[in-house]
C-alpha cells in the first residue's frame, strides 16, 4: 500500500517536470511518434502490395505488430530509465545514490523513472488493435477480453524482463550499449510472424528468447489459427506462465548484478 | 598538411573502434540478425508468386544485400554527437581547434564506418553472396555510374544528418536528430521495403525528398533498372540536393556562431 502511494508520489513529480521542461518532452513524444509511424508506414506498404506473409493477411500482421509495439510501450512506462539509464548511472557514480534510498532500488527506480515518450505508442496501437479486430470481424466476448488484458500484461513483462536482462551486465561490464541493441534486433523478429524463419530461429524464439509469445502465439487464439510450428496448440494460452518465470529470472538476475556491484568511485 | 590531418581523424576514429572490439562484435551480429529477418521475410513474401510489378526473388536477394553494404557506409550519428556536445558544452573545445569544424565529424564517421564495413559487412556479404546467388554486375560503365552515385549518397546523409545536428544550437537539448532523420531515411529512402513497391501517392512523396538519392537509387543503378543517361540524371539529382544543404548548413552555421551559449563546459 505505501508503495502505491509512493508511486503516484512520483508519477506527480514527472509530471510536473515534464510541464516545466515542455519543449524537451514534445521533442522526445515526437521523436517517438515519427520513428513508429515510419515503421508502420513500412509494414503498411510491404503487406498492401504483398497481401500475405507465410498464411497471415494484413490485418493478421498489423495484430502481431500492433501487440508487439503495445506491450513495449507498457514495459517501458517502467523500465525505460532502469534500461536506459542503468550504464550511465554506473558510469557516473550515481548509482551508489540510489543504493542509499530507503528503499528496495528496484522499485525505486521503476517508480521514480516513470516515462511519459510512450503514449503515442499506446494510442495508436490501441487504435491499432481495434481496427484489426474489426476489420478481421472478431467478437469480443468477456472471456476474450479478459485473456487480451492477461496477454497484453504478459507481453509488457515478457519485454520488460528482456530489457533488465540487457541492462543488468552493466554491472560488470561498465559499457553495453551494444547488448540492447542485440536485444533490439532480437525483438525486430517478432513484427512478423515467426512462421516465416527456419526451424532454429523458431525454436530459439519460442525457448531461449521467448519473444514469441508477446504476440505470435496468443495472437492466434484471437484469430482462431493454428500455426503452432512444432509446438502442442497448448502453447497460445502460456504466455502468462512465460512471462512470470521471465520476470522472477531478471529480478534474480537483477539481486545478483547489485552484489557485483563496485562503485566507480566519483 | 591540412588533408593529412582529417586522414589522421579517420585513423584514429578506425582504431578506437578496433580497440573496443568487443563491442563491435555484438554490432555485427546484430547486423547479421536483421539481415537474416529481411531475407526471411522476402522469401515468405513471394512464397508462390514468380514477379511483383516485375522484381524477383533474385532481384531483392541482390538487394537485401548491396543494401548491407550501402548502409554501413551509410551510418551516421554525427546529428546526435553534435547534439550532446552542444547541450553538454564540450563543444567550446571544438570550437578552439584549427580545424574545419564539419570535416572533423564527416571524418571520423568514415573512420568509424570503415571498420564496420571491413569487419562486418563485407564478410557477411561474401557469405551471403555464395548462398544467395548474388548478380555481380560486369558493365564497366553502369559500375561507375554506381560507385559515383553511392558515393555521393554517402556525402548527401552526412550532409542531411550534420546540418540536423546543427539545430541542436537552438534547442538545446540532445534534440534526437537522428531519429527524425532514420525515421524520414526508413520510410522515404526505401530502405528495408524498395521503393517499387510503394503506392503511388508515398511514391510521389519520396521522390521529391532527398532520402531515395542515398541508398535506393544508387542501388537500382547497380541493379540495372535505369539506362545510362536516367542514371547521370540521377547523380545531377544527387549534387542538386548536395548544394542545397551545403547551403542550408553555411547560413544555419553563421546564424549558430552568433547565438551560441556555452552550457556549463
Amino acid at each position: 500500500m505505501h508503495y502505491i502511494d509512493l508511486y503516484f508520489q512520483f508519477i506527480k513529480i514527472n509530471l510536473k517536470s515534464m510541464v516545466e521542461y515542455r519543449s524537451s518532452t514534445i521533442s522526445v513524444a515526437l521523436a517517438e511518434a515519427t520513428g513508429f509511424f515510419a515503421q508502420f508506414g513500412i509494414v503498411w506498404v510491404m503487406i498492401n502490395q504483398f497481401k500475405t506473409i507465410g498464411s497471415w493477411g494484413p490485418y493478421e500482421v498489423l495484430l502481431l505488430f500492433a501487440l508487439n509495439l503495445l506491450s513495449y510501450a507498457l514495459a517501458s512506462f517502467f523500465v525505460a530509465r532502469l534500461s536506459n539509464g542503468l550504464p550511465n548511472m554506473i558510469l557516473m557514480g550515481r548509482f551508489d545514490e540510489v543504493l542509499t534510498k530507503p528503499m528496495n532500488p528496484f522499485l525505486y527506480l521503476t517508480c521514480s523513472g516513470f516515462s511519459y515518450g510512450y503514449f503515442c505508442h499506446v494510442i495508436v496501437s490501441i487504435i491499432v488493435i481495434v481496427m484489426c479486430f474489426a476489420k478481421l470481424c472478431i467478437k469480443m466476448t468477456a472471456l476474450k477480453i479478459l485473456f487480451f488484458i492477461i496477454v497484453v500484461i504478459s507481453g509488457a513483462l515478457i519485454q520488460a524482463s528482456a530489457s533488465i536482462f540487457s541492462a543488468v551486465p552493466t554491472f560488470w561490464m561498465i559499457k553495453n550499449s551494444s547488448l540492447r541493441s542485440l536485444m533490439f534486433s532480437l525483438s525486430d523478429f517478432i513484427q512478423y510472424p515467426i512462421s516465416v524463419y527456419n526451424k532454429a530461429v523458431q525454436i530459439v524464439l519460442t525457448i531461449i528468447f521467448p519473444f514469441a509469445f508477446v504476440n505470435f502465439y496468443p495472437a492466434q487464439y484471437f484469430l482462431e489459427k493454428s500455426d503452432f510450428l512444432m509446438f502442442s496448440p497448448i502453447i497460445q494460452f502460456l504466455s502468462p506462465l512465460v512471462a512470470i518465470i521471465l520476470f522472477v529470472g531478471s529480478y534474480l538476475f537483477w539481486i545478483s548484478g547489485i552484489k557485483h556491484y563496485n562503485s566507480t568511485g566519483s | 598538411m591540412v588533408k593529412s590531418v582529417y586522414f589522421s581523424f579517420m585513423k584514429k576514429a578506425f582504431q578506437q573502434k578496433y580497440i573496443y572490439r568487443s563491442d563491435s562484435y555484438i554490432y555485427i551480429f546484430t547486423s547479421l540478425l536483421s539481415f537474416f529477418v529481411q531475407i526471411s521475410i522476402w522469401f515468405a513474401l513471394y512464397s508462390g508468386k514468380e514477379s511483383v510489378n516485375g522484381i524477383t526473388l533474385p532481384d531483392m536477394m541482390n538487394y537485401v544485400i548491396i543494401n548491407l553494404i550501402v548502409s554501413s557506409f551509410t551510418r551516421s550519428n554525427m546529428g546526435n554527437r553534435l547534439a550532446t556536445k552542444v547541450s553538454d558544452g564540450s563543444i567550446e573545445a571544438d570550437f578552439v581547434r584549427p580545424v574545419n569544424f564539419k570535416y572533423y565529424f564527416i571524418f571520423e564517421q568514415i573512420g568509424e564506418n570503415l571498420f564496420y564495413t571491413v569487419f562486418g559487412t563485407i564478410p557477411i556479404c561474401i557469405i551471403a553472396a555464395l548462398f544467395l546467388q548474388f548478380k555481380f554486375s560486369i558493365d564497366v560503365i553502369k559500375l561507375l555510374l554506381f560507385f559515383i552515385s553511392l558515393f555521393n549518397g554517402i556525402i548527401l546523409i552526412y550532409f542531411i544528418n550534420y546540418t540536423f545536428g546543427l539545430l541542436s544550437f537552438w534547442f538545446k537539448t540532445a534534440l534526437y536528430a537522428t531519429w527524425y532523420i532514420r525515421a524520414c531515411f526508413d520510410l522515404f529512402g526505401g530502405t528495408f521495403v524498395p521503393l517499387w513497391f510503394y503506392p503511388s501517392f508515398l511514391l510521389k512523396i519520396s521522390s521529391y525528398l532527398p532520402f531515395r538519392l542515398i541508398s535506393f537509387e544508387p542501388i537500382s543503378i547497380y541493379l540495372g533498372k535505369y539506362t545510362n543517361a536516367e542514371s547521370l540524371q540521377i547523380i545531377l539529382l544527387q549534387l542538386f540536393w548536395i548544394v542545397v544543404f551545403l547551403l542550408i548548413e553555411k547560413v544555419i552555421w553563421a546564424r549558430a556562431q552568433k547565438i551560441i551559449t556555452i552550457q556549463g563546459g
